[in-house]
């Protein structure tokens, strides 16, 4: 597992005290963390981008822009990323569940409190850290199944595409679909594996992907494949931004 | 209907109900979600062998121990904490509860902390049975803002997008519950919880979109968005609705 942590506070002391309180949790987890620094809620802000980041600590009280706006601007763009303030007051308690904060910690933060906090964050959401691990051209490759958007059957190979790239492998689509296990993914089509996450609007004959890639769904029961997709976008409870259907 | 989803909320005991529990039934009548709501004290936690999808908990002699007693003896279910102490409510993280809301929460507050905890309530939302193209489709009343006739078919327009099914709009209509869905014209069926205001004929959702309401329905509708409006006011308050 390899997460990309952000940690925003304006006291270099304090963010250098969390990076090392992170590496001392990844090294006795076996866990990979990515750890970027930020000076200030305007600072964190001007780097966002929507999946950029699986965890923020985020102080409140700050120079410039607070930690409540930096965390209204994250939730706009990022809903899922763990979110965990780490402030010296408890002003913010209530205010703070307005932006779905997995934890509220106060300083002086102990690697037990943290410790404690990460267990929980990456217990409770294990899932959207799953990866399997595929044999590429060259080599093994660990892929995380968020990333991919779809899986193309080609012979006894698949194309597995994700955000960045497009891996060969030599396994056959049933394979990858029993490794990846998941409710987030229908089989639309004998050759096709799609993550209906990634799926931007469902037309008459194909879904449409984010990436505006077209996917054809099965011309056998394809109501059965519309009923599927209905039933998942209904069971995200509108978190997912586009659901509906153009048909 | 779908399943009956037993909601408990918790209070000091000696307190008065809390007004989030006539909230909560305008709530599951403009969702469609069927709920039984069950007003519970402290004192009964110990030997409680019910069990419950979603608890709140609020009250003036809350404090942590009470509400971690709370989460051992209820460890699956949503948790929706009403309180406005902010020293509780860091200390109660510990608890991890889906969402906190002020002790008296506005109609939005609610229905933001019930989208939290979706996944304990989604199995009684209701579902529609309708035609497409030669096949039967569920779908299921959830945010479902209106419906739309288009020609001999209807077009369903929900949070997300829309839907075209092979159902004429009087069909459709005798499945959908009323209230919340109320006829406004010939071509359009609404839910009256999604209407922000209505004026000079129209109707204003609350996405900003814009319907006319006809002449002969204009009475009836009226009538019965001021009721829903009137709830709320109750519960709520004014200024506050």
């Amino acid at each position: 597992m390899h997460l990309c942590v952000a940690i925003c506070d304006d006291m270099e002391e304090e963010r250098l005290r969390l990076s090392k309180m992170l590496r001392n949790y990844a090294y006795r987890k076996n866990t990979g963390f990515h750890i970027e620094l930020y000076s200030s809620g305007n600072h964190l802000v001007s780097a966002l981008k929507p999946g950029r980041w699986d965890i923020v600590l985020l102080d409140i009280y700050m120079d410039g822009m607070d930690g409540m706006k930096a965390a209204e601007h994250l939730r706009r763009e990022d809903k899922d990323c763990i979110l965990i303030f780490v402030t010296m007051s408890r002003e913010h308690g209530t205010e703070s569940y307005k932006f779905m904060a997995s934890d509220y910690l106060l300083k002086p933060v102990r690697q037990e409190h943290l410790d404690k906090s990460l267990n929980w964050c990456l217990n409770k959401y294990s899932e959207r850290f799953r990866t399997i691990s595929v044999r590429s051209e060259w080599d093994d490759i660990e892929i995380p199944i968020r990333d991919i958007h779809y899986i193309e059957s080609a012979l006894h190979t698949a194309d597995i595409h994700t955000r960045q790239r497009v891996i060969k492998t030599p396994r056959g689509i049933n394979a990858l679909e029993k490794d990846i296990g998941s409710g987030d993914f229908l089989r639309c089509h004998r050759s096709y594996l799609i993550n209906m996450n990634h799926v931007r609007r469902m037309d008459k004959q194909d879904f449409v992907m984010d990436n505006g890639d077209l996917v054809p769904i099965r011309t056998a029961s394809p109501a059965d494949i519309r009923q599927e997709f209905i039933y998942w976008v209904f069971q995200q409870g509108g978190r997912k931004a586009n659901p509906f259907i153009s048909l | 209907m779908g399943t009956k989803v037993r909601i408990a909320v918790y209070t000091g005991g000696k307190e008065e109900p809390s007004p989030v529990c006539s909230l909560l039934n305008i709530w599951a009548e403009s969702t469609c979600v069927s709920i039984e709501v069950f007003i519970r004290s402290f004192d009964e936690l110990p030997e409680t062998k019910e069990r419950y999808e979603i608890i709140f908990v609020g009250g003036t002699a809350l404090d942590i121990r009470t509400i971690m007693q709370l989460r051992n003896v209820f460890p699956e279910c949503g948790l929706i904490m009403l309180t406005d102490d902010r020293k509780l409510a860091v200390d109660v993280y510990s608890c991890h509860p889906n969402a906190l809301i002020p002790s008296l929460p506005t109609y939005a507050e609610l229905d933001a902390a019930m989208e939290r905890c979706f996944h304990c309530w989604r199995e009684g939302i209701k579902w529609l049975e309708l035609p497409l193209r030669h096949r039967r489709i569920n779908i299921p009343i959830y945010k479902l803002y209106y419906v739309e006739a288009a020609k001999h078919n209807s077009v369903l327009h929900n949070s997300g997008g829309t839907l075209r099914v092979s159902c004429s709009l009087s069909d459709l209509e005798k499945q959908l519950p009323s209230p919340p869905y109320v006829r406004c014209q010939k071509s359009f069926v609404v839910n009256i919880s999604a209407v922000s205001s209505i004026t000079g004929g129209e109707l204003i959702m609350r996405d900003g979109e814009t319907i006319a309401v006809a002449r002969r329905y204009m009475q009836d509708f009226q009538k019965s968005f001021q009721d829903y409006k009137m709830r709320l006011f109750v519960c709520m308050g004014s200024g506050r609705c």
